[in-house]
């Protein structure tokens, strides 16, 4: 399994900072970039976390490439995917999901999306994202 | 209509315009940035005929729509259920108005026009947009009695400007291009639509 790309979390502070009209505070990226500055992730860290102003999280994608059973590909269709996927044999397809941070921070408890999360997401995901979405802040 | 708006120059030569004046020659807008565009199919090579490329829907673009009406912006909002809308915030806003000064109704220069627009879309029609002129003008009355933001903000009108960042799939701006360059679609949304036309 791999996380292809996602999109970059400086998408995410200025569609935030856009609500609001704090670009005084921050978000000011010529190029969009991971490296956001430290209060520019403690602004998405309040929203995501403490204020549960989630639809910020919609604007960060995933594209996720995963090989695993037909009936692991049912249980996730439900959750607000963008799914493909072709046949490799009757117990294996490989599947492309496209997936957005939203639906990762609700839904990563949920029995039917929780073996997603932790056999594929957990592993593979950048620590400053992982951290915003366990609300767990390391700084 | 008003002789007052009618082409003349001051004694102090401030060159007085027409609003559809403004609006004709000298307002120069744009209203899509493409922010970001995350692209599952760009990392394959595409020579490489194992691979499966992926249709449009796996493709997530995120735009910024600025300087748009809140007329356009309710008919964009009920376009597609996978449109992920961050609004700018009237309830945070709208005290912007307060630390502006009372706006002209007459005798316009460029400069009158270029603060007016700032806030509010100008249709090119005199009286519509003397209308919605005189609204900002109330809203910064109540702003400045100190009615809240979210009680003033009932008084606002369509053309009133706001912006906002959309990420949605690519096939769902095609389908936006699609109908909305259509001359039967709403003109703003019409010239909203050919602009992304040329980014896409």
């Amino acid at each position: 399994m791999k996380i292809v790309n996602h999109t970059l979390l400086s998408i995410a502070v200025i569609a935030g900072r856009t609500a609001w009209q704090s670009f005084h505070k921050g978000g000011n990226y010529t190029e969009q970039t991971n490296d956001i500055t430290k209060d520019d992730y403690d602004f998405l860290y309040r929203l995501f976390n403490k204020y549960k102003h989630l639809s910020v999280a919609e604007h960060i994608y995933f594209n996720v490439e995963v090989e695993t059973s037909p009936i692991n590909l049912l249980l996730l269709k439900d959750n607000y995917v963008i799914l493909s996927f072709e046949t490799i044999d009757i117990n294996k397809v490989k599947a492309y999901i496209t997936i957005n941070l939203r639906t990762i921070i609700e839904r990563k408890n949920d029995v039917y999306f929780k073996w997603f999360f932790d056999k594929f997401i957990k592993t593979n995901i950048d620590n400053k994202i992982l951290s915003l979405i366990k609300g767990e802040n390391n700084e | 209509m008003n002789d007052e708006n009618k082409n003349t120059t001051s004694k102090t030569s401030k060159k007085y315009i027409k609003i559809s004046e403004y609006v004709k020659n000298y307002l120069d807008e744009n209203y899509v940035d493409v922010l970001y565009k995350l692209d599952y199919n760009s990392n394959y090579d595409i020579n490489n005929s194992n691979l499966t490329k992926l249709d449009d829907n796996h493709t997530i673009i995120t735009l910024r729509f600025k300087n748009i009406s809140r007329a356009l912006l309710q008919e964009i909002v009920r376009h597609d259920h996978l449109l992920s809308p961050t609004i700018k915030s009237t309830r945070y806003t709208l005290k912007e108005l307060k630390n502006e000064n009372k706006f002209k109704l007459s005798k316009f220069t460029k400069e009158d026009l270029d603060k007016i627009s700032k806030y509010i879309v100008l249709t090119g029609n005199n009286k519509v947009d003397l209308n919605n002129i005189k609204i900002l003008n109330i809203i910064r009355d109540n702003l400045l009695q100190n009615i809240s933001n979210d009680i003033s903000k009932y008084n606002l009108s369509e053309a009133y400007k706001t912006e906002g960042v959309f990420t949605l799939p690519l096939s769902n701006i095609k389908n936006i291009i699609k109908l909305r360059t259509s001359k039967d679609a709403l003109w703003e949304f019409q010239r909203l639509a050919n602009e992304l036309k040329t980014l896409i």
